[in-house]
């Protein structure tokens, strides 16, 4: 006659290793492996240890005024480059580049330190001069246009 | 247009369209990809028109896409400037009620609603600003959900759900308070509503309002963090996130990534025969929600509380991960497989050579797949050589089998939920429908409340059914057979039969209407207690309904003449016409998940794969020939209900029990219990020590649903696909494997390597699953049997005739025989069934966590009259005396039973299991034991505890039914602005 056994080895039940993933478990064996090796193994270990004072302090940084306006700033900013027309962002940088390349020889010329106001109106009519007087006052007047249609913003 | 021309021309943004006139302009639109915001509107619930978000203009006018019909003709806009700027605003009201912080909510999982059509309508802003709603948080005093009220949005899906699909009737929206939320009865915290836990809230929120805490913090990547770190997290990711597409894009990047590592597989329950279907979501082990969805065939959105929340026994410690060996009388030994499967291969094989095969006796689980049951049964009768082989239908469904197959030909249900929520008419008898088949439940009561649709119940006790019904029947204890008998007597005396039915499809009429002439009014009222008046009542309800759908379950078949009730069920029927139509049939509602398919499979004694007898020899030939292994015996093997007699007189000396707990669910657990005791070897495949495992010789441990693949039958004999969601634990298997390992240690050669490929077998073996593949089966698709080889499925059975040779369903002559009379001390009458949070002996739902903490234990319910009769209060323990046994519990008073009837729910594997107590009273066509006929004596004990079942159970509070949302008096508030063109005298304006 067999009695009811109510007990099984610890072994033969899940416990709770349940959630341990063994095929996981076998599969990053190697990875760890040479992550430890390398010294990566302690870095990660350390922020891991630490998350919740880092994610705290992390927080705490981005919980702020200025950090939420320099985050929405930033977003604007990148928001408003996605409807500049294609190539205009290329064109300026690469003409601000040019610009800064002349203005940098000028600074260094030998009558760096002198300009009067016939020189002045003389430069202005170099046509390159010109362009880029027209190119800032067409900005002036976009941007004017703009403040006008929305009095509210600064 | 032509008046039978039922299609409309229409256009939509100048494009032409066509659709069935009448049909909802949102689903015509969605059905044509064209893109309509829409959050409240969800094609199970129908249109709610809470959010304005689905605002077109049709011939001018502002209307809800979800709330206007198609007629022919319509102009319809729906990208108009004026159009775009209505639907923004919808959503901007909608926003004002819900913070942003989508990257940080575990709802972020690409299919929140309130996300996505904020990203349709291109909205950058918040216009309305979110402020905190003046209640509460968070409510999370429900064990499986919580509402967090400053999110909801107040669409009144939840509210839609709760009242008019699974019609529970317990939240609504309260539009008076000046920040109107969702509340739970009035005003209740959730966990002392009368939320019964069903889910259907939780599955249809658009946003994280309402969640599953098994998603809280588990779900996204960020949203684990501590509360200190996560709310002012919230607080900088909602400070920049309103006007940002941009961060949008960085949640979705979130939600994406969530992709990687939450896998979602479809499955299919394995707790009752309902048989709903829906996605698992995983991590890991994890289970993070079930998710229902309106693509499953059978329930659509709804679950109950086990299908929605009872998966924790999937990761119980208890798991069973390794073969064990018993060395003694008290202790078992790990084993390696190998050892284990040559062991019962060697021991089987010595007790078929010593005794004969048929001193063997396989179960098949009726929790197991259909592959599995298969297996068992070709386990037996083509290794080992015997007809031994059976599952739990017979403990509980054969005598409804018995009673269908007998009159019209299929042992199953004639139609499908779609049939029964279509009836004018359900009865439903011996059946706690709400409780042990929730998800038809809540069609029935559906149909009932919205569409006019009439319910009569016949039950001992008054559960919610009978609380709804138009007509509450009680008859006495076992009596149900005569009832049937003289109702049908009664509709023949009337005239009220459908003569052209009955002569142009049935045969026996003469000898049927013979065997009902005894059951006059005044005799069946002696018999039953019903009183003549009541049955004619009944009785002028299925004259005056054109459909009439019976549904009954155990409480007719365990009553000692279940078969005879059920060949009345199925003649009342036949009589009345009421078979073969859409919207009638007959219904036995099964209980396990799938014990209609592990009898369709084959295990059954008298039945080979299919239903067909083994007393046929060119089919025992066929088969024969397809297995290529023992030949067949042409006499049926013992049932179930012999195991505990044939093992104690010296017939059985091996039992090889797959996934059944015999222990506990056989008639008699005494004698069980010495026959699992006495038998020379057993083997059980098992997933926890049940209470049978524990007198193995050799336990294999299997592995449940969620690690394997197969198919299940339904009760509405639909085959489903269900698919590995989680790796086998530890060492466990799937049964398939084991069964196919053991046959192969005795000389099989199956060669197995997919479910699939048994059931390519299967299709060959048995002609009425020749058109079954799983190819057919991918998904949520699903068959009905019997399925032609042409993948021709019919779940709709006999609108081409019986199955029977001459095309006629058989009137069958009732005959009673009458149930032993139990002794006059035994006065109590211990009715007893399932409850709606556990299953069977809860084996499974004790293993939930969440389910313990809403029925603890089990518990005895004592009418009033009884209580007061031996002064009884809740908590009291008593003890219930049958002849052949006894069991203790407590008892709680209620009026839901009454006089000297009790009832005790089945789940429980310890002193209080029914079993100790049924009698050994069998059917006498089917086996079936008389579970639910048993008397007994009650004795008061002098011990009190505490009340069983918590004060705050949903029994014990009161329903708040409404028609729905009541979206009517949030137009009346006096802040409502209409953004649909209204209707004022002397004409339209545009609100």
């Amino acid at each position: 006659m067999a009695e009811p056994i109510r007990a099984v080895p610890a072994t033969a039940q899940a416990g709770e290793a349940v959630h341990v993933q063994e095929t996981a478990e076998q599969s990053w064996h190697a990875i760890l492996d040479e992550l430890d090796q390398a010294g990566v193994l302690r870095f990660v270990r350390a922020l891991v240890e630490q998350r919740q004072p880092l994610s705290q302090q992390l927080v705490q940084k981005l919980d702020t005024e200025p950090t939420k306006s320099g985050l929405k700033n930033a977003l604007e900013f990148m928001m408003a480059m996605g409807r500049l027309p294609d190539g205009a962002a290329g064109t300026l940088t690469e003409a601000l580049i040019s610009g800064l390349t002349r203005a940098g020889e000028a600074a260094a010329g030998p009558e760096a330190d002198k300009m009067s106001v016939w020189t002045a109106m003389a430069r202005l009519k170099e046509p390159d001069v010109a362009r880029a007087v027209n190119y800032v006052f067409g900005f002036l007047e976009g941007l004017g246009r703009h403040l006008n249609q929305n009095p509210e913003q600064p | 247009m032509d008046e039978n021309n039922t299609t409309s021309r229409f256009t939509v943004n100048g494009r032409p369209f066509e659709a069935e006139t009448g049909s909802r302009l949102v689903d015509v639109l969605l059905d044509n990809e064209v893109d309509i915001p829409h959050v409240c509107y969800l094609k199970t619930l129908g249109p709610i028109q809470t959010c304005d978000t689905c605002i077109v203009s049709v011939d001018g006018q502002f209307v809800r896409a979800c709330a206007t019909e198609i007629e022919d003709g319509m102009v319809i806009e729906t990208t108009t400037s004026s159009v775009r700027e209505r639907q923004q605003e919808g959503m901007q009201r909608i926003l004002g009620n819900h913070r942003l912080y989508c990257t940080v909510c575990d709802n972020n999982n690409g299919d929140c609603v309130v996300h996505n059509t904020t990203e349709l309508l291109q909205i950058e802003e918040q216009a309305i600003p979110y402020t905190p709603k003046p209640y509460h948080p968070v409510d999370d005093s429900n064990p499986f959900y919580q509402y967090d009220v400053n999110q909801c949005i107040l669409c009144g899906r939840c509210v839609e759900a709760c009242q008019n699909l699974e019609v529970n009737e317990t939240l609504s929206i309260d539009w008076s308070l000046e920040r109107p939320r969702v509340v739970w009865d009035d005003h209740k915290p959730i966990g002392e509503s009368s939320c019964v836990s069903c889910g259907h809230c939780v599955s249809v929120c658009p946003c994280n309002a309402l969640m599953e805490k098994s998603m809280v913090k588990e779900a996204g990547f960020l949203t684990g963090i501590k509360e200190d770190t996560l709310l002012p997290m919230i607080d900088v990711v909602e400070g920049i996130e309103p006007s940002l597409g941009p961060v949008f894009a960085l949640s979705d990047l979130e939600s994406t990534m969530r992709d990687s590592r939450i896998k979602k597989t479809k499955t299919v329950c394995t707790y009752c025969g309902v048989g709903c279907s829906f996605n698992v979501w995983t991590r890991d082990r994890h289970i993070l929600q079930i998710e229902p969805t309106e693509e499953a065939p059978v329930n659509s959105v709804s679950t109950c509380v086990k299908g929605k929340f009872g998966w924790d026994f999937v990761n119980s410690p208890d798991r069973l991960t390794k073969p064990l060996i018993r060395t003694d009388q008290s202790t078992f030994r790990e084993a390696e497989w190998d050892e284990a499967l040559d062991l019962v291969a060697r021991r089987l094989g010595d007790m078929k050579e010593k005794h004969g095969p048929d001193s063997l006796m396989f179960v098949a689980s009726s929790k197991g797949s259909n592959e599995e049951a298969y297996l068992a049964q070709k386990l037996a009768r083509s290794v080992i050589g015997t007809n031994n082989v059976d599952n739990d239908s017979t403990y509980c469904q054969d005598p409804a089998t018995f009673g269908l197959k007998s009159t019209a030909g299929y042992g199953a249900d004639s139609g499908t939920l779609r049939d029964i929520e279509s009836a004018d008419l359900v009865i439903t008898i011996g059946s706690n429908t709400a409780e042990s088949h929730p998800v038809i439940a809540t069609r029935v009561k559906r149909a009932h409340k919205l569409n006019g649709q009439k319910l009569a119940v016949i039950d001992l006790r008054s559960h919610e059914m009978a609380d709804r019904a138009d007509l509450f029947i009680r008859p006495r204890s076992g009596s149900d057979p005569y009832l049937l008998a003289g109702l049908s007597k009664y509709l023949v005396d009337q005239g009220w039969i459908d003569d052209a039915f009955v002569n142009g499809s049935t045969t026996g009429l003469e000898d049927y209407l013979k065997s009902l002439e005894p059951f006059t009014l005044e005799k069946v009222e002696d018999l039953t207690g019903v009183a003549p008046e009541t049955i004619k009542q009944l009785a002028r309800m299925i004259h005056e309904a054109p459909k009439v759908c019976i549904l009954w379950a155990m409480g007719v078949t365990q009553q000692g003449q279940g078969a005879q009730a059920s060949v009345a069920i199925a003649n009342l029927l036949l009589l009345t016409g009421n078979i073969g139509r859409p919207g009638t049939g007959g219904y036995p509602l099964r209980g396990h998940n799938n014990v209609q398919g592990a009898s369709d499979f084959g295990s059954k004694p008298k039945f080979l794969p299919g239903y067909q007898p083994v007393e046929d020899a060119d089919i025992r030939s066929r088969i024969e020939q397809e297995w290529q292994g023992a030949a067949i015996p042409p006499t049926p093997g013992l049932a179930n209900t012999d195991i505990a007699d044939g093992v104690l007189d010296g017939r059985l000396h091996g039992l090889y029990i797959v996934g059944e707990d015999t222990a506990l669910v056989d008639n008699d657990i005494e004698k069980i219990e010495k026959a699992l005791a006495a038998v020379d070897f057993l083997v059980v495949q098992e997933v926890f020590l049940t209470k049978t495992a524990q007198y193995a010789d050799v336990i294999l441990p299997a592995v449940p649903s969620l690690e394997k693949e197969g198919t299940f039958v339904n009760t509405e004999r639909r085959i489903q696909r269900f698919y590995q969601a989680l790796e086998p634990l530890g060492g466990a298997r799937p049964d398939w494997q084991i069964l196919t390992d053991v046959a192969n240690r005795l000389g099989a050669g199956w060669a197995y390597q997919h479910p699939s490929e048994i059931m390519a077998e299967v299709s060959r073996v048995a002609p009425l699953f020749a058109g079954v593949a799983y190819e057919r089966l991918e998904g949520f698709q699903s068959l009905n049997w019997p399925v032609s080889a042409d993948g021709q499925d019919t779940p709709l059975l006999y609108q081409d005739g019986f199955n029977h040779e001459d095309g006629k369903a058989h009137l069958i002559p009732l005959t009673f025989q009458e149930v032993p009379q139990p002794k006059a001390e035994y006065d109590i009458v211990v009715n007893n069934g399932q409850l709606l949070e556990h299953f069977h002996e809860g084996n499974l739902t004790y293993r939930v966590s969440g389910i313990r903490q809403l029925v603890p234990d089990v518990f005895l319910e004592v009418s009033p009259e009884l209580a007061q009769e031996r002064r009884l209060e809740d908590g009291q323990w008593v003890r219930l005396v049958t002849e052949t046994g006894r069991a203790r519990m407590r008892i709680i008073v209620t009026d839901r039973v009454h006089g000297h009837e009790v009832y005790l729910p089945m789940n429980t594997t310890r002193e209080g299991a029914i079993n100790r107590l049924t009698s050994e009273v069998l059917d006498p066509d089917t086996k079936t034991p008389a579970y639910k006929y048993t008397h007994a004596k009650l004795e008061v004990l002098d011990r009190k505890g505490e009340r069983p079942l918590p004060r705050h159970n949903w029994r014990s509070q009161t329903r708040h039914p409404q028609r729905g949302v009541e979206v009517g008096r949030k137009w009346a508030r006096s802040d409502y602005r209409p953004l649909v063109t209204v209707e004022e005298e002397g004409g339209r304006q545009n609100g």
